[in-house]
């Protein structure tokens, strides 16, 4: 179990910050597969942001904020960012990105 | 071309060669092949830089175990890496974020071959492809620092 864990409000900031690039992002707490506690992150970017050269610049400043923004950078687990774009989340239509 | 130049090479190739729909095999083939171009771009350097024959530098290479070089990549972050002697060395920054990118990278990958409850999009392969060639790009730029050497031998001893 992750102590002191973020906020959804501070992650929705950090997704407002980078509007219209990024459309929102959704915090989950888990396990990762060596078993240690860690962060996912499920960011849905815009169609357009989801498209090369774009795509690296903003998924870096989304690593960034989070450990930053969000004081990761130093903590003991680490924050899993994944990326899909709208149309792909209208396709495959999965909760945990809503 | 090194085998990690060419691991990265056919990850890229997984992604793109069935179009703009790749199928969820071929994405996640693509991620478990991104982590092991750089699994192999570490172990490679490490074992170029010892004097032996070819056949001697694969078996130097066998000696990385994954998981030990996680937790060695871990330690590697922000608030300094401690060697033997228990004295905190700070960590370059390219350095730092090679260890990170490693570290993500086994997770990613471990969930690209076993979890198959995870639906992969192109976007999330790509982005952990375009992590990967920041990886190879940013250990090219630290290589020869006497930190990243540390970092090599630590992931090869686990300490």
């Amino acid at each position: 179990m992750i102590l002191n864990l973020p906020k959804q409000e501070q992650v929705d900031q950090i997704a407002g910050s980078l509007a219209p690039d990024v459309v929102r992002i959704r915090m989950r707490e888990g396990l990762d597969w060596s078993d240690h506690d860690a962060l996912y992150f499920y960011v849905i970017l815009s169609d357009e942001a989801s498209r090369a050269p774009r795509l690296h610049e903003i998924a870096n400043e989304v690593r960034q904020k989070i450990d930053q923004e969000l004081g990761l950078g130093s903590r003991n687990f680490l924050a899993y960012p994944r990326f899909r774009s709208e149309t792909e989340q209208r396709e495959l239509k999965e909760p945990l990105w809503d | 071309m090194g085998l990690a130049e060419d691991l990265l090479r056919q990850a890229e190739h997984l992604i793109i060669y069935e179009g703009t729909k790749s199928s969820p095999a071929s994405l996640r083939r693509a991620v478990s092949t991104a982590y092991y171009a750089l699994f192999h771009r570490l172990t490679e350097d490490a074992a170029g830089r010892w004097p032996g024959t070819a056949e001697a530098r694969t078996s130097f290479e066998r000696g990385f175990k994954h998981g030990i070089m996680r937790g060695v990549s871990l330690e590697f972050g922000p608030t300094g890496w401690k060697d033997r002697r228990g004295n905190r060395q700070s960590v370059p920054l390219p350095l730092q974020r090679v260890a990170k990118s490693f570290a993500t990278l086994q997770d990613e990958r471990h969930s690209a071959d076993y979890d198959n409850s995870r639906s992969w999009s192109a976007t999330d392969a790509n982005e952990i492809l375009d992590l990967t060639r920041q990886a190879f790009r940013e250990w090219d730029l630290i290589r020869e620092d006497p930190m990243a050497g540390n970092y090599l031998i630590a992931m090869l001893l686990g300490k």
